[in-house]
């Protein structure tokens, strides 16, 4: 009966079910909801051609910015010798709306996770390296996920790839309840 | 401090944000992800969402959404051309085609009357329903659509105005128990319909 289904749907129900979170069944709701909205269909479509080409990584943070000069790096009264390390872009959003954090950052995008195949090689642990072996960095804040995957991604940060370059590592505290 | 995320990736969550059942951090979680993908895996989501608009269409007899007009089922031979099923979403018609237990056309609405969100019959495809039976091959029409006010009042509709008087048979899905369920727990509207559509042994 899935023949029933013309092609180019099922590719696009495909495409969908790819994403995290996403199942079969929440993917052919979409299509066939974008099927009866063709503005929201070719919003997306552009919307996703302009994340692409209009965005990169700051070659300094690995953050997602939009210009060559990444706001927090390029701001002269943010404390250079602090960098924060998190998983996403979203977790240094979060981090700077609490306003208690003046240092700079480092993006890894992602956490090592053995069960989805992404190793250390995956994520932005060399270039963490590279800007602390440059010496204006006297303290790494490790801020990964409370976790499985964010405890062993602090934990190779620590014990590896910053060990014994002579700097101060320390980790957000976590209380033992949540 | 959210004007720290850049516009072109707020454009994008806030275009997830428009499909139904995915809220501002669903979308956000999908954005970073894609993000951290390689380019390819946006590019195909981007293709895929062209592509059906461009390589789709509806079929000009039931309406159904295809590659090809007439669809596949319009155009299959085999089938019994004298009965339709009409339904209000082309999902209705997959939901159908899996039971395997009707071999007749179909006819798609899009949509079902609703003076709520603004729906009136001009605006679902009852006219070309119409015309379909008009042309007198038709023999029976079973209308399928949603059980509730909104199914209730197209198809009351369609048979009281729209195909009154056209001679031809229409019927209506029976509501009845579900299958596996218990009277106990069914709602007294379900099984009173249940009752009224009683089948002899």
């Amino acid at each position: 009966m899935s023949n029933l289904i013309p092609e180019p749907m099922s590719k696009l129900i495909d495409v969908f079910s790819r994403l995290p979170g996403v199942g079969p069944n929440t993917a052919s709701r979409l299509t066939y909801f974008l099927l009866s909205q063709p503005d929201i269909s070719e919003g997306l479509a552009t919307a996703l051609r302009d994340m692409k080409s209009n965005t990169h990584f700051c070659p300094v943070c690995c953050n997602i910015m939009v210009n060559d000069l990444c706001p927090i790096c390029g701001d002269p009264r943010r404390d250079p010798h602090r960098i924060m390390v998190v998983e996403m872009p979203h977790d240094l959003l979060t981090i700077e709306q609490t306003g208690s954090y003046n240092g700079l950052y480092h993006v890894l995008h992602g956490a090592i996770s053995p069960a989805k195949s992404i190793g250390p090689d995956k994520l932005r642990i060399r270039e963490l390296v590279e800007r602390v072996e440059m010496g204006e960095v006297s303290e790494v804040i490790i801020a990964t996920n409370p976790g499985q995957e964010g405890d062993a991604t602090a934990m190779f940060i620590q014990k590896y790839s910053l060990a014994g370059k002579g700097i101060k590592i320390t980790r957000l505290h976590s209380s033992g309840l949540s | 401090m959210s004007n720290a995320i850049p516009e072109p990736v707020t454009k994008l969550i806030d275009a997830f944000s428009r499909l139904p059942g995915v809220g501002p951090k669903t979308a956000s979680r999908l954005t970073y992800y894609l993000l951290s993908q390689p380019e390819d895996v946006s590019e195909a989501l981007a293709t895929a969402l062209r592509d059906m608009k461009s390589n789709t269409q509806f079929c000009s007899v039931c309406h159904n959404i295809t590659v090809n007009d007439p669809c596949p089922i319009c155009s299959d031979p085999r089938r019994d051309h004298h009965t339709i099923v009409v339904v209000e979403e082309p999902l209705d018609v997959l939901a159908i085609e899996r039971t395997g237990s009707f071999d007749g056309l179909y006819h798609v609405l899009h949509g079902a009357i609703s003076p709520v969100n603004g729906i009136g019959p001009d605006k679902l495809r009852i006219q070309e329903l119409v015309t379909r039976v008009e042309k007198g091959e038709i023999l029976e029409v079973i209308i399928a659509t949603n059980p509730g006010q909104e199914g209730d009042a197209t198809a009351m509709f369609i048979q009281k105005n729209a195909l009154a008087g056209k001679g031809v048979k229409i019927t209506r899905l029976a509501r009845g128990l579900p299958v596996g369920g218990d009277i106990e727990y069914v709602d007294a509207v379900t099984l009173s319909r249940a009752l009224q559509g009683r089948n002899e042994l």
